[in-house]
């Protein structure tokens, strides 16, 4: 046994003569019996964070399956958008609160990262840093980094060279392929403990499963010839036998939470899209604005091919680092004047006043003369047009709405705007952004909450926000990227929420937006996709472009406004058969699954 | 549970001497500079689950006001030189124990008794243990009281219901108590630890074997597929040995050499797909091995408590020795 018997400090105190006071004793025994005292059945750091969440019974129960049963390694595998994430962190956070883990990695996809860090810090109090260099795996305790970050050689070795008490996988069935840089990375990380989580245990076939479990707890589920023997009836492992014992096992490693299977009722969603004409001139202002967008951005790509092609002739000569610098330096200002392009269309699409201030501001980069005469005269027309029938549209809804509403925007100028016309009209509504700091945003929450009748919402500052006290959403403006238009509805459309949500899309007829609406979205029912599946949706798209670029590409690429339409049908159609291998896995998952592992078995 | 973190709560608040009521279960507090700061003016507070609202803010463990009062006080050492003040006089519960111990004499007759009354000085000392094992990790809280007449008292909750007042003159020699206490914790523990140790063992042997056989399995397994390719080699060439036609003959051994061609290269990745299993396992059988078993004591108070005791001689040679404010009742070491 090791000791700490404190002499010094007890020597010092005799010196001192600081004797204890009466009731400084019966203070410290208090303090050390209540500190020490630990009962399984409770969480006991639930204490700090039950006041930001609304704790689910099977969330609460998972947590303590985990805690109390499962032999230090689990998989979290609830259907999206029942809080893995949650329970993962009241797990984490009891391991910390009772001193069984202190070195903690989480390892996600690198779009999670931030989202996790954020959710760790505001839900749970725990500050989580984000790592990317190999120094920082040593130099913190408690890390998340995306793993294609912590794979690299020089961070993997880092990495391995220590013992972690907590691994925690984020979707981890991204870790069924046996072959993948990842799965093998993951396998040789030294770990105590290990969490892996997923809203989709099987994808394709049952050997993902197996792959999956036997990265968590090798040979759990015995070799992948005896599992073939014991469970798969066919080749393509898509049907079992012995459903029954393979349950039983899963169901002492894995906590798999059906949505039908908890007492959570989800509302249902009212969707209104209002589609509004443009004066004619104001439509050819905005179809003149996207031929010059058209134009720069044809003009980028010849250039960037040339660049390419003489890049590679230039390829035998010797380069010093100072050219590579100014390659690099030319590549990125190229990739950023791309991003501006695709954001100058967004921004005319969501209102004119915000494509005129954007014109002016990428006027400022340009060289070519005939380019700034063309921009100028576009920016001259642009500033004619002082009325907006959309923001007219806006206050009409919520004078009518009598209810709080909650309008999102994409662009801090269109929030700007939005606030100034309903300030006119006297409508109280307050602004939340991502410029703002956490106190601000804490403060116009719960000024909307209490007071105000309109929050005015950019996407980037209501992330990870609750705000089910509204059930009335306005978008003045269409995120072209699906997850962003989930991640609106999902602040008031989850759990706790009462009231069947209300969700109003404007946009103008004859805009890119409208394709998107009625074409896009409308095709694959986005707006009643429930919450967390466009996730899945999007993940079978096979593309290593982001979607708005995907979307922005087609747009660029058509020749006339039929042509758009077409484009945006391809993108419909990609999306639809993602949407239909979905459905496929789900029936997959019954087969395997059937009664939850792990789970409640109520209805 | 929430006994204790009731009391700790009172007592923090008397210490610092806090004003506050208690009514209807909760707890109206106002706090002063500096702990308003921390805390707030006015604080509203309950133990009760149910009396919790907006206003009233629910009490338990990890709770921002006790995680405080905790951390503080658990961060303290102390030396300790207290006097119990009886609650009640002594005499008379001497006079019940003797009632029900009726000691007897050889014969049978009933023992006659002296008592004798004196106030003794028992040694005191709390400590943190923490036992970490593969699965899990234990932090008690122990306190103590031995006396070289009696044996070692372990965890006397009575000692957190006391009054005590301070001792004026007192010698403590800390060196000497720490080497006391440290023998007494470490032969308090042993059962206790050499359990823990065997189940910590068994767990990590059951691991290492599942893992073992996982492995062994896989080992097996990769074999298996250059046996089948060994029977097909053997196959062919009693088929060819059997064949009537040279031409037969001939086409069968062209096959048997690409078949022995074919398994020197299953041969050549099976010794490494060996190679890789072996690893693993070794890697695997090295993280179990990680869960190291290990425990840690740290002294967090020492010193003497003065306590009023009763020592019971009997006629039949037996004494006790009687601390009824702890209810301490011990035969006497010789």
């Amino acid at each position: 046994m090791d000791f700490s018997t404190n002499e010094e400090v007890f020597l010092q105190l005799q010196k001192k003569k600081a004797w204890t006071s009466p009731t400084s004793l019966v203070l410290s025994l208090l303090a050390h019996k209540a500190g020490t005292l630990e009962n399984i059945k409770d969480l006991l750091g639930e204490q700090q964070y039950k006041d930001k969440i609304q704790l689910l019974p099977h969330q609460k129960k998972a947590a303590l399956k985990v805690l109390n049963e499962f032999t230090h390694r689990a998989l979290l595998a609830d259907e999206v958008g029942l809080g893995k994430t949650i329970e993962a962190g009241m797990i984490l956070k009891e391991y910390m609160v009772r001193r069984l883990a202190q070195k903690i990695l989480i390892l996600t996809p690198a779009s999670l990262t931030l989202q996790w860090q954020e959710e760790l810090r505001s839900k749970f109090g725990e500050d989580f840093f984000v790592a990317t260099k190999p120094e920082d795996w040593d130099q913190h305790e408690k890390i998340i980094a995306s793993i294609d970050t912590a794979k690299t050689e020089r961070n993997s070795k880092e990495i391995c060279s220590q013992v972690w008490d907590l691994l925690v996988i984020d979707e981890a069935h991204k870790l069924k392929n046996k072959q993948s840089l990842n799965y093998k990375f993951v396998k040789k990380i030294p770990k105590q403990r290990f969490l892996m989580l997923t809203a989709t245990p099987l994808q394709n076939n049952i050997f993902e499963l197996w792959n999956v479990i036997d990265l968590l707890h090798p040979g759990f589920l015995g070799t992948s010839r005896q599992f073939k023997e014991e469970y798969i009836k066919d080749k393509l492992g898509l049907e079992i036998q012995q459903g029954e014992e393979l349950r039983k096992k899963l169901g002492k490693v894995m906590i798999r939470t059906l949505r039908k299977n908890t007492t959570i009722s989800f509302v249902d969603r009212k969707i209104e899209t209002v589609l509004l004409d443009y004066p004619t001139e104001q439509l050819k202002f905005y179809q003149d604005v996207l031929i010059f967008v058209k134009k720069q951005y044809i003009a980028l790509a010849k250039e960037e091919k040339e660049q390419i092609e003489k890049n590679e002739e230039d390829a035998e000569e010797v380069v010093s680092q100072q050219e590579l610098r100014q390659k690099a330096r030319e590549y990125q200002s190229k990739g950023l004047l791309g991003f501006r392009l695709i954001m100058l269309t967004r921004q005319i699409s969501s209102s004119l006043r915000t494509g005129v201030k954007a014109l002016e501001r990428y006027a400022q980069d340009l060289k070519d003369e005939a380019q700034i005469k063309e921009i100028e005269s576009l920016i001259k027309r642009g500033k004619q047009f002082t009325r907006d029938q959309k923001t007219e549209m806006l206050i009409d809804l919520i004078k009518k709405a009598k209810t709080k509403v909650i309008v999102f925007t994409t662009f801090l100028e269109s929030q700007k705007n939005i606030l100034v016309d309903l300030a006119m009209q006297n409508i109280s509504a307050i602004s939340f952004n991502g410029t703002m700091t956490l106190e601000e945003k804490e403060a116009a929450i719960k000024k909307f909450k209490e007071e105000v009748q309109v929050l005015v919402c950019t996407d980037s500052g209501s992330e990870g926000r609750n705000l089910q006290f509204a059930h009335v959403i306005v978008n003045y403006d269409l995120p072209w990227n699906p997850m962003r238009v989930e991640q609106r509805i999902g602040r008031i459309h989850r759990i706790g929420q009462t009231h069947d949500v209300r969700i109003v899309n404007l946009a103008f007829n004859d805009t890119i937006e409208a394709y998107i609406l009625n074409r896009l979205y409308e095709k694959i029912d986005l707006f009643k996709t429930a919450i967390g599946e466009m996730d899945l949706i999007l993940s079978e798209l096979k593309t290593s472009k982001s979607f708005e670029t995907m979307l922005f590409e087609s747009f660029v690429k058509a020749k006339d406004q039929e042509d758009v339409k077409k484009e945006v049908e391809v993108l419909a159609q990609q999306m639809q058969e993602a949407k239909e291998k979905k459905e496929q896995i789900s029936v997959l998952d019954e087969k395997v699954f059937g009664e939850r592992p792990g789970g409640d078995n109520h209805e | 549970m929430s006994e204790i973190l009731q009391k700790l709560l009172e007592a923090f608040l008397e210490e610092e001497k806090v004003f506050y009521t208690y009514k209807e279960e909760i707890y109206a507090i106002t706090f002063k500079k500096p702990l308003s700061e921390i805390f707030g003016e006015k604080v509203k507070c309950t133990f009760k689950e149910t009396k919790k609202n907006e206003k009233v803010q629910f009490l338990g463990q990890g709770s921002f006001l006790l995680s405080t009062i905790i951390s503080k006080h658990r961060d303290q050492k102390l030396l300790v030189a207290l006097s119990l003040k009886p609650k009640t006089p002594g005499i008379s519960a001497v006079q019940d124990k003797i009632d029900e111990l009726q000691e007897k004499e050889k014969n049978g007759h009933i023992a006659t008794y002296q008592v004798k009354e004196q106030k003794i000085l028992l040694h005191f000392a709390a400590a943190e243990i923490e036992i970490s094992a593969a699965l899990q990790k234990e932090t008690e809280f122990m306190t103590l009281l031995y006396h070289e007449d009696i044996s070692p008292v372990i965890n006397k909750e009575e000692l957190l219901e006391m009054h005590y007042e301070r001792l004026s003159k007192v010698n403590i020699n800390v060196k000497k108590e720490l080497v006391d206490i440290r023998q007494i914790i470490e032969k308090q523990l042993t059962d206790k630890l050499r359990k823990k140790e065997e189940q910590h063992e068994q767990f990590i042997q059951q691991e290492v074997t599942l893992k073992d056989a996982h492995y062994q399995q896989l080992m097996k397994e990769t074999g298996l597929h250059i046996e089948r390719a060994r029977e097909r080699i053997e196959e062919k060439r009693t088929q060819a040995l059997k064949s009537r036609s040279f031409e037969k003959m001939y086409s069968l051994g062209t096959e048997k050499k690409k078949e022995e061609k074919k398994l020197k290269e299953r041969e050549k990745e099976a010794d490494m797909e060996k190679d890789r299993i072996r690893d693993e396992l070794l890697a695997e059988i090295e993280q179990i091995k990680n869960m190291k078993f290990r425990s840690y004591a740290e002294i967090i108070a020492i010193g003497v408590i003065e306590v009023e005791t009763f020592t019971i001689s009997y006629s039949n040679g037996k004494n006790y020795c009687y601390i009824p404010e702890l209810h301490i009742f011990q035969e006497k070491k010789k």
